[in-house]
């Protein structure tokens, strides 16, 4: 191959490439350009390199994006690849290609040329336009969608604050209401008991026909039996032990009790530093223990429970275990979501007025209920 | 501490008194790399990048802070307050010069004077004022780096972020220099280009210098103009260089415009 073909070749090569060439000086001074370039922009040879600049080719967003970024670009890194821009042709239609140019430095003392290449991507940037026309309008759609499920999750909490604000003044309303006729019936009935039990020993130390003493000595007997059944129910109303002497002596008293009354055998475990804790925390531990053996005794068939009042470093845990029949599996998901279950959705808001948890397993071979109250400082 | 990576900051220089240089938009502090090592003898030059450009933490970014140019002025308020710098010279370039105006406003005994290089208090065309653009232009601009994510990708930019040892990982990337997450890029570009602090000029009691470039649309002569002639205490230095970069374009007179300047302003010490 001899030389000048060559060159020509290449010359042909450089005017006919698929691609636009550009070389301009630093400055955006556009210096040579291929015919390839020419047909697609629509300008004449001499227009483009009689002093035109490269940035006079650019639309003005493209422009303000050359001079603040791309022109530093260049100077620093000495090439930019893959822009995305629109060439203004002579009849001011934008004609999108993709840019690449490379900075080359000149000898001692010659300004740098900056040659560029453009690749017509007409189809490819309208794809990539409706990409992103697809991208916004899909993030319009996801804000528009995480504002509506804010709201609702705001909502949601709104109600769930009022529910628990509900439990927790039933509970306390609850709680005054049973201290209170624990009260009365201690002191209103049990006084007239009292005055009952009085005269019938005055009746008795008088003389009676036979059935008249038997009948008062029968009297006496029921009299008896009520003022017991009466302190009972007031006591399991408010033990008044709770505040006498604390939750240690009350739960034991408790519990002997109904294991009496339903003849079960209720295994009790107390930590022995646990101490006395504030009066609410005590009540509360109190009732989630009633709570729980009430549901045994109810519900879970279990002649046998364990009852562990465990004292912590941080915590006091509170684990209630029968040996019954165990919730059904089912359920037992309605009682953890807290859907159903008024007693436990009581002895779980009991807890978290403290800042505890309820925690509820069951298997078929028992049901294991474990409260945590977190430790506060003691009132006295 | 906290602020000094926030902002990348870089302390060089062996003079005493600090010379503190603000890059402008798409830019980040590379971009001084031509012009202050001939300040390094004699000043103490300190370099940072704006939050969420360059090597600034990303995580520090906030919409809300950086609203307008004010929480940028507020930065370069914080930089000066950690290193103690007092007597400063202030050198920004581009939205810079305003963002240093707003901090020698706020806080007039810090600076001796301000070196605004491609200074506009507003972008946008406004009756009599003719800032250059029109919101069209801004928005189309908001378009246009939507479709050139420079030197970021999804993929990418999280392990170069993850990796700051291994700098060759951002060479992997086809544009290295200036990259800033795209969607920091897009709302600083807005906070930039709609700024309109044209009321602050008269405020500002620093002597200040503006260097003009010949011909620089984005900051055309007209507007160094403008800004000279509300600016008390300015001199206004037009350069031969062209276009908006002329510390990168043209260090040398930009280095010799600085220095001419400073002589200009520099009131004697110890006085």
């Amino acid at each position: 191959m001899d030389t000048p073909l060559f060159y020509e070749n290449v010359q042909e090569m450089y005017e006919t490439a698929p691609c636009g060439y550009l070389s301009m000086l630093a400055d955006g001074k556009i210096i040579r350009v291929n015919q390839t370039f020419l047909d697609w922009t629509g300008y004449s040879r001499e227009e483009i390199v009689s002093g035109k600049r490269f940035q006079d080719l650019l639309p003005t967003p493209a422009r303000i994006f050359y001079e603040t970024q791309l022109a530093p670009l260049l100077q620093m890194q000495g090439r930019v690849k893959e822009v995305a821009v629109d060439l203004l042709c002579k009849e001011r239609n934008p004609l999108p290609v993709l840019w690449n140019c490379t900075k080359q430095e000149g000898p001692q003392g010659t300004p740098a040329f900056i040659h560029s290449a453009f690749f017509d991507a007409t189809d490819r940037r309208r794809y990539e336009s409706d990409l992103l026309l697809a991208r916004r309008e899909l993030e319009g759609e996801v804000e528009k969608r995480t504002a509506e499920l804010k709201a609702e999750i705001l909502e949601r909490k709104r109600v769930e604050d009022d529910l628990r604000e509900l439990t927790s003044k039933l509970l306390s309303l609850r709680d005054d209401e049973r201290r209170k006729l624990a009260r009365e019936l201690h002191d209103s009935v049990g006084q007239l008991l009292s005055g009952l039990n009085m005269n019938l020993a005055l009746i008795q130390s008088t003389p009676l026909t036979p059935e008249a003493a038997i009948a008062v000595t029968e009297n006496v007997g029921w009299v008896t039996e009520i003022s017991s059944e009466i302190r009972t129910i007031s006591h399991l109303l408010h033990p008044p032990l709770l505040d006498e002497v604390g939750l240690t002596s009350a739960l034991t008293w408790y519990v002997d009790g109904l294991a009496q009354r339903a003849g079960m055998k209720i295994n009790l475990e107390i930590s022995s530093d646990l101490g006395r804790l504030p009066a609410e925390q005590e009540l509360a531990i109190f009732r989630v223990v009633q709570e729980c053996l009430t549901n045994v005794h109810r519900h879970s068939g279990s002649k046998t429970a364990a009852v562990r009042v465990l004292s912590l470093p941080d915590n006091v845990r509170v684990e209630v275990q029968d040996q019954g029949t165990g919730i059904a599996a089912e359920q037992l998901t309605e009682l953890k979501a807290s859907r159903s279950g008024v007693g436990l959705r009581g002895m779980r808001e009991r807890a978290r007025q403290f800042g505890g948890t309820l925690d509820i397993s069951s298997k078929s071979r028992g049901t294991l209920i474990t409260t945590t109250f977190p430790r506060l400082k003691p009132t006295d | 501490m906290a602020v000094l990576k926030r902002n990348n900051v870089k302390v060089l220089g062996e003079g005493m008194q600090p010379m503190i240089f603000a890059h402008g938009y798409g830019c980040e502090q590379n971009t001084w790399r031509e012009v202050t090592p001939a300040f390094q003898r004699d000043h103490k030059v300190v370099l940072f990048d704006h939050v969420g450009a360059g090597d600034s933490d990303l995580k520090a970014f906030d919409r809300d802070r950086y609203a307008t140019l004010d929480g940028y002025a507020t930065d370069v308020l914080e930089i000066c307050a950690e290193l103690q710098l007092q007597n400063v010279v202030f050198v920004g370039h581009s939205v810079s010069a305003m963002i240093g105006v707003l901090a020698a406003i706020r806080q007039p005994d810090l600076f001796t004077k301000l070196v605004l290089i491609g200074p506009s208090p507003c972008y946008l065309n406004d009756g009599d004022y003719h800032g250059g653009f029109d919101r069209g232009d801004i928005d189309g601009l908001l378009d246009f780096l939507d479709s050139n994510y420079l030197g970021w990708s999804a993929t990418m930019a999280p392990v170069i972020m993850g990796n700051p040892e291994r700098p060759e990982l951002a060479n992997e990337l086809a544009n290295s220099f200036c990259r800033t997450d795209p969607e920091i890029a897009k709302h600083f570009a807005r906070v930039t280009f709609l700024s309109d602090n044209r009321a602050d000029l008269p405020k500002l009691k620093t002597p200040s210098i503006i260097l003009q470039c010949s011909e620089d649309s984005i900051a055309p002569p007209p507007v160094g103009q403008y800004v000279h002639s509300q600016l008390a205490d300015s001199s206004l230095i037009l350069m031969q260089a062209t276009g908006h970069c002329p510390h990168l374009s043209a260090p040398a007179e930009t280095i010799s415009a600085i220095r001419d300047g400073l002589k200009v302003l520099l009131r004697p010490t110890g006085s």
